[in-house]
Order: C-alpha cells, then sequence, then structure tokens
C-alpha cells in the first residue's frame, strides 16, 4: 500500500482548525462536511507528458469508515499510483493518494476526486475536487436583462428565462 | 379544496371569458385592442432526495403566492404591463386585461406576491428578481418551469421559503418581514444568511446566499437542498423574531467545542429544517421534497446529487454530537423536546423570552432559562427535560456532591482522585463547589480543574479553616489540554479556561478549595459547565 500516512500535525492546520483559535467571524454559514480534500498537480500540467496528482483529504472526525478516491476520464492514461484508499482515520490528521498520468494532447477532461467519511446510523460526510485540463468548454446560460416591470422598485432589474 | 379549485380555474373561468368577452378570444390574434383574460397554472420541476442524496425522481409543484404580470411586447422592444396578480396556494393564476392583444407574455417572478402577505424575493447574484416567461398564445396558458431551466432554483427556493413563512405564520400568528435570497447558477460565494452588508461576504446586505456551483457544474450547489435551504431559513428567523449572538464564521457538526452562542444559533440552524419537515409531513406532505420513506429527522446536504452531508438529527450516535457546544447535540435535543412537547413551546422561548435577556449571550444555557421562567415545569416534565439534556452529556442540574456551597458544607476530597462537578443550582443562584483536605507542612500540593465541557470557564480559590483566601487562578498557564488530551480527556478549545495552583502549606491543617464559574468567562463559554477537581499531593 503506498498509502502516506502523515502523523505530524501541520503547522498551518493546527492553526486553522485548532478549538483554541480566534474563530473567524462572518456571516452564519452552512454547516461544514467533515472531511475535506484537495486534487492537485506536481508541477505545471502540460499536454503529452506525465504529471502526478495528489488527492489530500483531511478528517475533521475520527472514523472507522473512510474511503479516498479518483476517477479518471476516458482519454486519461494511468501510468502509476493508487486511485482508491479506505481504512480508519483519525480527526485532525490528513491522508493521500497519489498516481501519475498521461496528459493527452488535446480535448477537455475532468479528474474528479471524493472522499466519504460513514459514521453511525447513515450519517455521511464527503467532500468533492475535481481539476480540469483543458479549457473550460460550458456555456453558461444566460438569462435576458429586461427593463424593471411595475413593481419592481428595489431590484437593480429582472433576469428572465423564456420557456417553451 | 385545492382540487376543486383547480377544476374551476381551468373549466369555468375560461367559459366566463367567453360568455364575457364575446369576441377577441384570441390573444394572440393580430387584433390591436380589446380585451380578454389569461388563466392558467404554473409549476416548477422539484427534485426528490433521500439520505443518499437526490434520487433521480421529480415531480411538478405549484409557483405559489407568485407573482405575475401580463406583459405586450412593443414594437420598439419596450415593454407594457397589462395586469400583474398572483398565483394562487395550487398555482392558479387568472388575469384580464385590456389593449392590445398582440405579442403577449406571462411572466412569474420568484417572487411572493405582496398581497399573500408573505415578502420573499429571488435575485441573482447581480441583484435581478428572476423571472420566467412564455408567449401567450391564448386564454389558458400554463407554465412549466423545468430542472434544467437557469430559472428553476430561484422557483425552488421561492418554494422552500414559503413553506418556512407559512410555518412561522403558524408559530408566531405573522409572517416574518423581508427576505432577500441571493443566487445563481455557477454562484460560488457561499450559502449562508446576512445580517447586514459586508463587502467580502454579503455584497448585496442582508439575505440568505446560496451556492449555485461552479465551473463546469461540479461545484456545490444548495438550491435544491431544502434542508440547507430551511437552515439558513432557522437564521432568518432567529434574526427576525428571536436574539442570535452567535460569531458566525465556519463551524463542522463534529465540532463539540464551541463557542456556546455558534452551537446554539447552528443547532438552531440544524433543528429548524426537521421541525419544519415533521409539520409539513403532518399539514401537506406533498409539499417535502424528501422521499416518504426517509425521515424528517435527516439532514442532507447534497454535492453532485449525492450527499455532502448526511446526518440524522434525530438519532446521531454518540460521539462527538455531546455537549452544549456541539451543534448536533443542541439540535437533538430540541428534536427531543420537539417530539415531546411541540414545537410552539420552543419557539414561545425564542420569540419571547430570548429577546429581552440582555446578558448572558444567547445559548443552550439561555434557552434552558427560558424554559424554566416561561413554564415552571412541574418535577415530571422537568425529569423529562433533564434526561433529554443528559442524554447528550449536557448536564443543567446539581451534581452529587451539592449542597456543598459553604466551608461548613464541603465535602472531604479524596486526594489524586478527580471528580466531575456540574456548575449548577436548582435556586438559580451562582453555584460554589467547596472541598476540604488535610494539608501536611511542607507538602506539595496540586489544585486543578479539567476535562471543562459544556463551556466551562473554573475559577478556583483556596482558603485556610478560617475562611481567609490564600491564593486562587482564573486560566491556566501550562495550555494544557488545549491542542492535547490532558488526564484522557479530549483536547478541547474550554480548556483554555481551566485552573490551576500549587500550594505547600506552611502548617498542617484543613484547607479548602472553592471553584466556582470564572466572574470573566468569556461569551463564548457558560455558567453551566462541566469540569473535574483534582487535588493531589
Ligand atoms: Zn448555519
Amino acid at each position: 500500500m503506498n498509502m502516506k500516512y502523515i502523523i505530524i500535525f501541520l503547522i498551518s492546520i493546527t492553526i486553522l482548525y485548532s478549538g483554541n483559535m480566534v474563530r473567524a467571524e462572518g456571516p452564519a454559514a452552512k454547516p461544514a462536511s467533515s472531511v475535506k480534500i484537495a486534487i492537485e498537480p506536481e508541477g505545471t500540467v502540460i499536454p503529452g507528458e506525465t504529471v502526478q496528482f495528489t488527492v489530500t483529504a483531511y478528517s475533521q472526525v475520527d472514523a472507522d469508515d473512510f474511503r479516498i478516491w479518483a476517477e479518471l476520464p476516458s482519454g486519461i492514461k494511468f501510468i502509476s499510483g493508487d486511485l482508491d484508499w479506505s481504512g480508519p482515520v483519525k480527526k485532525g490528521e490528513e491522508y493521500f493518494i497519489s498516481f501519475t498520468l498521461l496528459i493527452p494532447e488535446k480535448g477537455t477532461h475532468v479528474i474528479k476526486a471524493g472522499a466519504r467519511i460513514k459514521l453511525f446510523e447513515g450519517t455521511v460526510f464527503t467532500d468533492r475536487a475535481f481539476f480540469r485540463i483543458g479549457k473550460n468548454i460550458k456555456k453558461n446560460v444566460k438569462g435576458k436583462n429586461v427593463l424593471p416591470g411595475s413593481f419592481i422598485s428595489d431590484s437593480k432589474g429582472i433576469v428572465e428565462y423564456e420557456l417553451q | 379544496m385545492i382540487r376543486n379549485n383547480i377544476i374551476i380555474a381551468f373549466f369555468i373561468l375560461p367559459f366566463l371569458f367567453f360568455v364575457g368577452c364575446g369576441g377577441s378570444s384570441n390573444t394572440s390574434s393580430n387584433s390591436s385592442s380589446g380585451s380578454g383574460q389569461v388563466t392558467g397554472s404554473i409549476r416548477y420541476e422539484d427534485k426528490e432526495y433521500d439520505q443518499n442524496g437526490f434520487t433521480g425522481n421529480s415531480s411538478y409543484k405549484a409557483v405559489r403566492y407568485a407573482s405575475v404580470e401580463l406583459v405586450k411586447v412593443n414594437t420598439d422592444g419596450t415593454e407594457s404591463i397589462l395586469a400583474s396578480g398572483s398565483t394562487d396556494a395550487a398555482g392558479q393564476y387568472s388575469l384580464n386585461y385590456s389593449g392590445d392583444t398582440s405579442n403577449l407574455k406571462l411572466r412569474v417572478y420568484a417572487k411572493t406576491d405582496e398581497n399573500s402577505g408573505m415578502q420573499i424575493k429571488v435575485n441573482d447574484i447581480s441583484d435581478n428578481m428572476f423571472a420566467a416567461y412564455k408567449q401567450v398564445s391564448g386564454s389558458i396558458l400554463n407554465i412549466d418551469i423545468p430542472a434544467s431551466s437557469p430559472a428553476a432554483g430561484a422557483f425552488n427556493i421561492l418554494d422552500v421559503y414559503t413553506s418556512g413563512y407559512r410555518f412561522l405564520q403558524k408559530l408566531s400568528g405573522i409572517y416574518p418581514g423581508q427576505l432577500n435570497v441571493y443566487w445563481e447558477v455557477d454562484n460560488t460565494l457561499g450559502t449562508w444568511f446576512c445580517t447586514s452588508f459586508d463587502p467580502t461576504w454579503c455584497p448585496l446586505g442582508r439575505g440568505a446566499y446560496i451556492f449555485g456551483g461552479s465551473s463546469g457544474g461540479l461545484g456545490d450547489t444548495d438550491h435544491y437542498d431544502d434542508d440547507v435551504l430551511w437552515h439558513e431559513f432557522g437564521h432568518f428567523t432567529a434574526d427576525e423574531f428571536s436574539k442570535d449572538d452567535s460569531p458566525g464564521g465556519p463551524h463542522f457538526l463534529s465540532d463539540n467545542d464551541l463557542d456556546l452562542r455558534l452551537a446554539w444559533s447552528e443547532g438552531w440552524g440544524g433543528f429548524f429544517p426537521t421541525a419544519i419537515k415533521a409539520w409539513l409531513e403532518s399539514e401537506d406532505p406533498d409539499l417535502l421534497s424528501k422521499h416518504p420513506q426517509t425521515k424528517a429527522s435527516f439532514y442532507v446536504d447534497t454535492i453532485n446529487d449525492a450527499a455532502l452531508i448526511s446526518i440524522d438529527i434525530g438519532n446521531p450516535g454518540g460521539l462527538p454530537y455531546v455537549y452544549s457546544s456541539n451543534e448536533v447535540a443542541v439540535a437533538k435535543v430540541l428534536w427531543e423536546i420537539n417530539e415531546s412537547f411541540g414545537t410552539q413551546p420552543i419557539w414561545n422561548i425564542l420569540e419571547d423570552y430570548l429577546p429581552g435577556i440582555v446578558s448572558p449571550p444567547v445559548s443552550m444555557e439561555t434557552f434552558w432559562d427560558g424554559w424554566l421562567q416561561q413554564r415552571a415545569p412541574t418535577p415530571t416534565e422537568l425529569g423529562q427535560l433533564e434526561s433529554i439534556f443528559q442524554e447528550r452529556s449536557i448536564y443543567y442540574q446539581e451534581d452529587i456532591y451539592e449542597v456543598d456551597d459553604t466551608l461548613s458544607d464541603a465535602k472531604t476530597a479524596a486526594l489524586g482522585a478527580g471528580k466531575t462537578h456540574y456548575s449548577y443550582k436548582a435556586d438559580g443562584n451562582t453555584d460554589n463547589d467547596v472541598k476540604a483536605f488535610t494539608a501536611t507542612a511542607g507538602t506539595t500540593y496540586t489544585i486543578e480543574t479539567y476535562c471543562l465541557k459544556n463551556g466551562a470557564d473554573t475559577y478556583i480559590m483556596l482558603l485556610d479553616s478560617n475562611g481567609n483566601i490564600l491564593d486562587f487562578d482564573d486560566d491556566r498557564s501550562d495550555n494544557a489540554g488545549i491542542n492535547a488530551t490532558y488526564n484522557n480527556c479530549p483536547k478541547s478549545y474550554f480548556m483554555s479556561f481551566a485552573s490551576k495552583m500549587t500550594f505547600i502549606p506552611s502548617t498542617t491543617d484543613t484547607y479548602y478549595v472553592k471553584v466556582k464559574t470564572s466572574p470573566a468567562a468569556p461569551s463564548s463559554a457558560g455558567r453551566y459547565g462541566t469540569y473535574t477537581l483534582e487535588i493531589s499531593d
């Protein structure tokens, strides 16, 4: 198993998450998932070359049932490494998988990564992250801005969408 | 009743129109002027979810109490409003108009009509109000907004918050004031409720901001996550009707050493979706988006159609969901009270008791105080309540060493054995826990508190047998237990408020340790905390 298990409590993470920090003030945000992940390449992603990716997960809770994984789109060649790992996790520790891929010469490809913690009675925490290779080809369907109607007084205007 | 109204709207109203106008019934005709009526239903496509995320099933539901307009698009592109009105509880509308009957469109806003008494509007992140429209091609015009439309999310938000307003009207007797919601497809700003303008978090001022996903559609979306929407609505109700002293900011469900104010605020937010779903389940289950088999107590937040967070507030398991400093524990306590006593007494405390409290800040503790004040519970009810709190390791009750508030009532400490105390007096007075120990001249004694839970902040005093104060300590200086376990207690923010002193008596005698809640306790701590006291040599 290539899974690397980082025992050190990274200083930055300790500052960010430890209980004695002065918690950042802000609006009443929705509850955060107790697992967080990120996917990052080592260096620049160049078409036609290999690159190593690392998916890092950070758990905010002790759990026996934990999984971290990456999903490769078709067209991307897997060279080496781990795409999936499961096992127990400890609160405050980081876990990661690394893998090397051959980047296609062209096209848009999205590598999806996920982490999931299962606890008591169906409690599930997940997180997702993705890395996009190539340019974003999604077109946003934009609504049409129109002049305010009769009773619109406290909004800038209207954004409206036609229905068939 | 509703079904009958639909039938009337579909069949009778067009008939009346034909009778009444006797002529230019075809609104899409080229006649330049006339009068008529357009009627129909407006629905949006709702997505079903269960504890694993969206099920893939969907159904069309009424767009309720929304503003509608019949708009004439002039040849120069400008618009004239020929008629305006609203949909009813079944999504039915009927507009009478006179004027040019060609090139008309029917527009529905993601906004409640003012005549409904509700004041909800859903705008995009540039502060434009969402609307959907359809060309008018007859006197009956039904509009279905599919989930694929970029406006659909706005109509689900409108529907979820419409149920929220109706729930509040039931609890409070009145609707809340204005609720502005800011959302659009690909909005990455965040999901939160802002009580006021902030250039970074709340650029459009007070209101609910909702995630709409991000680049490529893979990011988090919340516009169909009814539980998340109602969580933020919970914050809105607290701001509108109650008092919320939370500093806000990021929080995890699994944190059990949260600032008590934050834990209360978020616990209320965690409870609110379960309460409204339980209510809708009995009143009007068709309005719910959850699968019928999914318990109302489940809180589900999705990402990419699967559960990002899925937790049964009514049955969350034990650790880490314990203490008044954990939002799930707060939500679970409220859920259990709701199950035993209903939502109304909970709401009465929020609306009528908490706003009058200047100090201490609003938390699970002030909610408890409110219950005692408002209900003067019988011993049976108090016992019921204590066991609900106790099940989450929250102890608003006297510990087994009471009465021990004075030197004469002091219990003798066993040296080297930590004992758990609750800072709580049933009569509402400040609790003093006094322990006696016999100390030998020249021996070093350590007196300390640790395992601080439920927002405890201790202050210890050492007294001689005449009651003279020899030493005192508020917050221990060794930082024990803050970043690592200490004496088998998990690390906790509240350990920064623990106390410790050493003592070498010059005379062998009986000495006393008095522990009380620190008079300098910060707003993040409480008054009724749990702590362990140990005297060792
Ligand atoms: Zn919240």
